[in-house]
């Protein structure tokens, strides 16, 4: 047995997961036969993370794919939450054993491709005519190349919007968000308005606004104000948060706690987070991605729903969005390319992009879609669906980094802390030097790895050695 | 023959289960060891670094305050859990109407599945909405800080683990039922009052046991934690409660760092070995000036 075999045994047997993918070795290998040629099935793995909602709208677009694909099969592979479906995809790998397909966040996708473990679908599906990049979204598309090969392929291009409650809003006489509203003119003044203590406890029962204190949620309020998350986006050496437009980015974020207080303290975001809260209805306005709209269906289903829509993001000093893109990866040892392209070119299909979009899951990433009633459809929620179209032109990214994730984890921690601890004892919340002290432990707590990262590039750049050596 | 006959009527009841833990943990423990010493992310084979893993994590400021955040959690959760084990034992040993009942009661949340309970926690300490906040508010007590207060979330993952008490209990009673009920009429005859019949006759009788499950104890905390560190407190607030096998955890399946990860699981194999070394070095000290 190998020693890249014992390792894997040896996390197979922890895990515990087979061991059978070890004699395989890790290649695909020639492709079982046509399915009409042998009598059998072929039958392709594919691994997703959702809600209930979600992973209902994959068991739609692979019902509808077999229905159409005699003979063959998809097995559905679901997972909960994303870290638990990453933690699935890394321990299936190191089996040996991986899906053949599986949806990458684009965040997370660098942890993966710089491993080069991904098949890139780009390529050999443009080869085959299966897939045309100028009909999808040109920030999704982006997202996923990687070494200028398009990786994965993207399911979706959503972003960061406004869903507010248009009850509360008509409730307590505050004017619906306009196109191009800013953020200190209108949408503080609006969560002023909506922020009630009903029962005059003195703890606020309705809040304005709430909004997660992550990096991936603070990155348009810098790039919003001028800043920049990282020196450099294609080969980043360090995070610039502590520059001074992106601590202008983050001191408006600040304000809604610490001067406003307009969004949940600490203890009432660890009592109940802010999507629970808004389907409660006691938030007016949430900062959240289009994924959420499948949530919101789902409870009007059980007839909890709630009167809302969805607004742009407020204007700072620029207009700026951020991307939230997922897309279908294809393992390199895969033992089923052909059939698994066969799937992702039929679920990038006008017919598949319209069963996700139609459960409100996702923006799609082919733009014919994105514009046709399946996505913009006048009869579900939310109205002002086109938000989402409209915002594509301004979105942003972070950076395609095999430790783009682990950056964020620890950076969200101090984010958190940071977020909604009161400012420094002497200081005003316009100082904002709780901000800087923040800015500088984020910058000095990541740098090592993004000089890793940076380190494991440059090797892989530098010519291999001539041979005889160097005289 | 006759030593092999000795030797299976010895072990045959434990031979199974031990060769059931030696498959199931001490081989991929051993075969895990290699992966310490070596880069692997487990897409790729491994790239051996010697001590580097070790050295990383000798530089980590995050190892360290998982590690002291371990410790600490075990440093209240063992002795309690003993403590309030030996209590349950001395009440329950006698068969009295309902006792079987409670005794199944101390080692029901024993025999939970980990995230079961966990969730259950998650909801009885939510600090608006939980019975815990609502139980402190019925006493004019604020909900306060429990999981956004890095020490006091500590001390909350002590307090859940108390619960885990079932098997010691269970080990517990029958160790006090061994001991010879003549020593207790002995002790009744000469007047011994129930604290020194405790101190100079139970305790010491139940000493070994203690002892090795002292050692059990300190060990399984560190296994037993990670569950409710990863689902209640999710390793915070500011890492307040980023245990070892958590941060082993997030390095080996989130980040794909199981060469380092498997550092860290050695470092806390070598810390959890110290700990049982201070542990019987400690006891067997005491019990030798007859404490």
């Amino acid at each position: 047995m190998s020693a890249s075999c014992l390792s894997r045994a040896a996390l197979a047997l922890l895990l515990p997961l087979s061991l059978a993918a070890c004699g395989r070795g890790g290649s695909s290998g020639a492709e079982t036969a046509a399915p009409a040629a042998t009598g059998k099935a072929t039958v392709v793995k594919l691994q997703v993370f959702g809600d209930t909602a979600e992973l209902k709208s994959y068991r739609e677009l692979i019902g509808a794919y077999e229905a159409a694909h005699p003979g063959e099969k998809v097995e559905l592979l679901p997972v909960g939450k994303q870290a638990d479906h990453m933690a699935k995809l890394s321990t299936a790998f190191a089996a040996g054993n991986p899906p053949d397909l599986f949806i990458l966040n684009f965040r997370r996708f660098g942890q993966f491709a710089a491993k080069d473990v991904l098949l890139p679908l780009g390529p050999a599906m443009s080869a085959s005519g299966q897939f045309k990049e100028e009909e999808f979204y040109a920030p999704a598309v982006e997202a996923f190349r990687y070494r200028e090969q398009l990786m994965c392929l993207p399911q979706n291009v959503s972003s960061l919007v406004i869903y507010y409650n248009r009850a509360l809003f008509k409730q307590y006489g505050v004017p619906e968000p306009q196109p191009g509203w800013t953020y200190f003119k209108d949408l503080i003044p609006a969560a002023r308005l909506l922020t009630r203590d009903l029962d005059g406890d003195k703890r606020n029962d309705i809040h304005g606004v709430g909004l997660d204190p992550l990096l991936i949620r603070l990155a348009p309020f810098i790039w919003g104000m001028g800043g920049e998350l990282v020196d450099d986006l294609q080969a980043p050496s360090t995070l610039t948060l502590d520059r001074g437009p992106a601590l202008l980015g983050l001191n408006a974020v600040k304000l809604l706690i610490s001067r406003y207080r307009v969004t949940p303290r600490l203890i009432e975001y660890q009592a109940e987070n802010n999507d629970a809260r808004f389907a409660r209805g006691a938030l007016g306005m949430l900062f959240q991605s289009r994924r959420y709209t499948a949530t919101l269906r789902e409870l009007e289903g059980q007839g909890k729903g709630l009167d809302w829509d969805v607004a742009p993001l407020p204007r700072l000093q620029q207009e700026v969005g951020v991307l939230h893109a997922d897309a279908y990866c294809m393992a390199r040892a895969s033992r089923q390319p052909q059939a698994a392209q066969r799937f992702v070119a039929y679920a990038l299909s006008e017919a598949g992009q319209s069963i996700l979009a139609k459960s409100g899951r996702t923006v799609p990433s082919r733009k014919t879609v994105a514009h046709s009633p399946a996505f913009l459809d006048p009869t579900q929620k939310p109205a002002h669906a086109q938000v989402f179209l409209d915002a594509i032109p301004t979105l942003r990214r972070t950076p395609n980094v095999a430790v783009w994730h682990e950056i964020e984890s620890k950076a969200d921690v101090l984010l958190e802390e940071w977020f909604y601890e009161p400012p420094l004892p002497g200081e005003s919340d316009l100082e904002g030097a709780d901000t800087v002290l923040v800015a500088r432990q984020i910058r000095d707590a990541t740098r090592p790895l993004l000089a890793e990262d940076l380190a494991r590039e440059q090797a892989r750049k530098a010519p291999p050695p001539a041979a005889g050596g160097a005289p | 023959m006759n030593r092999l006959r000795a030797f299976l009527h010895h072990w045959h009841w434990t031979l199974p289960g031990l060769l059931l833990l030696a498959l199931l943990l001490g081989l991929p423990a051993l075969m895990a060891l290699p992966l310490a010493f070596s880069d692997f992310d487990g897409l790729h084979p491994p790239r051996a670094v010697g001590l580097g893993n070790l050295a990383k994590a000798w530089n980590d400021p995050l190892f360290w305050t998982a590690l002291g955040n371990s410790l600490t959690v075990a440093a209240w959760s063992v002795p309690l859990r003993l403590l309030l084990a030996l209590g349950l034992a001395l009440l329950l040993h006698r068969p009295r109407r309902g006792v079987g009942l409670l005794r199944a009661a101390a080692l029901a949340p024993s025999l939970t599945p980990d995230i079961a309970w966990a969730l259950l926690w998650l909801w009885i300490l939510n600090p608006l909405y939980g019975p815990f906040a609502w139980l402190l508010g019925a006493f004019g007590i604020a909900p306060d800080i429990w999981l956004t207060d890095a020490v006091a979330a500590r001390r909350v993952l002590a307090l859940i683990g108390l619960w885990l008490l079932g098997e010691l209990v269970v080990v517990l009673i029958a160790a006090r039922k061994e001991i010879p009920a003549e020593l207790y009429d002995l002790s009744a005859v000469e007047g011994a009052s129930a604290f020194t019949v405790f101190r100079r006759l139970t305790l010491p009788m139940l000493l070994p046991v203690l002892l090795l499950l002292a050692c059990r104890d300190a060990a399984l905390s560190f296994q037993t934690s990670f569950t409710p560190a990863l689902i209640i407190t999710k390793g915070g607030p500011q890492f307040g409660t980023l245990l070892l096998p958590l941060y082993v955890y997030q390095n080996g399946f989130e980040y794909l760092r199981f060469g380092y990860a498997a550092a860290l699981a050695l470092a806390m194999f070598a810390v959890t070995l110290l700990m049982i070394a201070v542990q019987l070095f400690w006891l067997r000290r005491w019990t030798r000036l007859g404490g």
